[in-house]
């Protein structure tokens, strides 16, 4: 199966590496949505970790499958103001956005 | 790619930069071997961790991800030749440079504080030897003294930093001086966290700290070194112990490069971190104007990752997209216990990134699993930072 790589996957097989250790989810959707999920995830590594791995109690993001990750982020969404980290986070998501991290940050996600 | 300057911004960057593009050459320079943080340093001026959990070695880490670790002082550029000029007469050229100077102070601002009398009341702002020596004038604080500090106006590096310093000075002395007093003098009217933080002098240390607003007292008017006094409009003080936080602006290698505006900080761009005075060099963590995004160790992570994204995606044309940031910030109110606030930003109508939200702590939070909470996130930080 062909898989469109991302521009910055683009940068580096152009800079001459082959990128092999890079996982299959990382290709699963068209460049340009990867790209803005990126963006929209920089500020997540500050609590989860660079590779999404968790420290503590601060749970890893890299073990969710995609459902779950959405599932759980929609609840954070929704909920009426309550003592949670994330609820305070993921009112700035829309539905579109959490679906675009998912992508990118879940285990599993379909190509 | 060159890295000027080694602390959170500086060192995350160069990380996150390897990790999307491992074919790029880096070299980060700074003008310390090691790092002294400032995250957690609270906690070493009130006597509850030691001085030397504080230091770190970048180099090792850097290495291990084949990234070149330069120990010097940059006192020059040639923008034509692309090329940086050492201390040591050096040179190190660069196609593209990343600015984290950091924080410097506004010596000039204070009538009679100035850096040598920095030596006699310590700001401890930047951390090292003046983090030590605060921590010894606490710890020979007279019984029944006076701890006094002074806060300057927005902006300035960590905003409730302040005030965690203060709890934490609180927590130690209710333990071995209690009859002693904190003063805190601040430039301003409100501060971050502020409800968490009064609450907590009252629950825990009830008396023992005391807030006076801009409003009330107004500004520092001059400080006599040699009658240790603060005077103000209407008072004049006599601390033991004097901690002046000095008025701020960005570290001076953002003026060696050119980069710094008539607010003493670096204007960019708020999706590429270029600097709107020299388009060739980014500039990302505490020395930049980045909107409503405050000053800390964890936005300049978030920084960071953004402005590697879109320097990868610039090599390619590609216009990047606009991050979205997050702030999420702990201080500690005493030994077990923290609070927190949460901001998001994003660019919305202006050209900077606005508030999105922005949510404290309420006293539903459980103030000892936040702890928790504070410590594993500081883990993390230094983890991904010094890769330790």
């Amino acid at each position: 199966m062909r898989r469109k790589p991302s521009n910055i996957e683009r940068a580096s097989i152009i800079t001459g590496i082959l990128i092999a250790s890079f996982s299959l989810k990382v290709f699963a959707a068209p460049s340009a949505e990867i790209e803005k999920a990126r963006a929209l995830t920089v500020g997540c590594l500050g609590c989860h970790g660079a590779h999404y791995e968790g420290q503590g109690g601060l749970p890893p993001l890299s073990t969710l499958d995609r459902e779950t990750f959405i599932q759980r982020f929609e609840a954070y969404r929704r909920m009426a103001p309550t003592p949670s980290v994330m609820h305070r986070i993921a009112q700035n998501y829309s539905p579109e956005e959490i679906r675009l991290m998912a992508d990118l940050i879940a285990k599993g996600s379909p190509p | 790619m060159v890295v000027a300057g080694g602390g959170f911004a500086g060192l995350n960057f160069a990380h996150a930069l390897k990790d999307l593009a491992p074919a790029i050459d880096i070299t980060v320079i700074d003008q310390n071997p090691h790092y002294v943080r400032c995250p957690g340093s609270n906690q070493v001026i009130a006597g509850f961790k030691p001085m030397e959990s504080l230091i770190h070695y970048p180099a090792e880490s850097l290495k291990r991800k084949g990234i070149r670790f330069h120990h010097g002082t940059i006192t020059g550029i040639d923008p034509h030749q692309r090329l940086l000029h050492l201390e040591s007469g050096t040179q190190i050229r660069f196609d593209r440079l990343i600015a984290a100077p950091g924080i410097d102070f506004r010596w000039d601002k204070i009538e009679g504080y100035g850096k040598p009398q920095s030596l006699i009341f310590p700001h401890a702002w930047q951390a090292g030897t003046q983090t030590r020596l605060l921590r010894d004038q606490l710890a020979a604080l007279p019984d029944g003294g006076l701890f006094m500090m002074t806060v300057p106006g927005n902006p300035y590096r960590c905003p409730p930093g302040p005030y965690e310093r203060a709890s934490l000075i609180a927590a130690r002395l209710k333990q071995v001086n209690p009859r002693a007093k904190i003063l805190i003098l601040d430039a301003k009217t409100k501060f971050s966290k502020e409800k968490g933080f009064k609450a907590a002098w009252t629950s825990l240390y009830s008396g023992m700290v005391e807030w006076i607003s801009f409003e009330t007292e107004g500004e520092i008017d001059h400080i006599e070194v040699e009658h240790r006094v603060v005077a103000t409009a209407f008072n004049r003080y006599h601390p033991d112990v004097l901690n002046v936080i000095p008025p701020q602006k960005a570290g001076k290698l953002a003026e060696v490069l050119g980069l710094t505006d008539d607010s003493g900080w670096c204007p960019v761009d708020p999706v590429t971190f270029q600097s709107l005075k020299s388009p060739m060099i980014h500039v990302i963590g505490d020395a930049s104007s980045y909107g409503a995004v405050p000053k800390s160790a964890f936005a300049a992570q978030t920084e960071a990752r953004a402005c590697a994204l879109a320097i990868c995606l610039t090599l390619l044309d590609t216009p990047p997209p606009v991050p979205r940031v997050i702030n999420h910030c702990y201080s500690l109110i005493s030994p077990e216990k923290a609070i927190s606030v949460t901001g998001v930003y994003g660019v919305k109508k202006g050209p900077l990134p606005e508030t999105l939200s922005l949510t404290e702590s309420s006293p539903e939070n459980d103030q000892n699993l936040e702890y928790q909470q504070a410590m594993d996130w500081l883990d993390l930080l230094i983890r991904s930072t010094f890769g330790t």
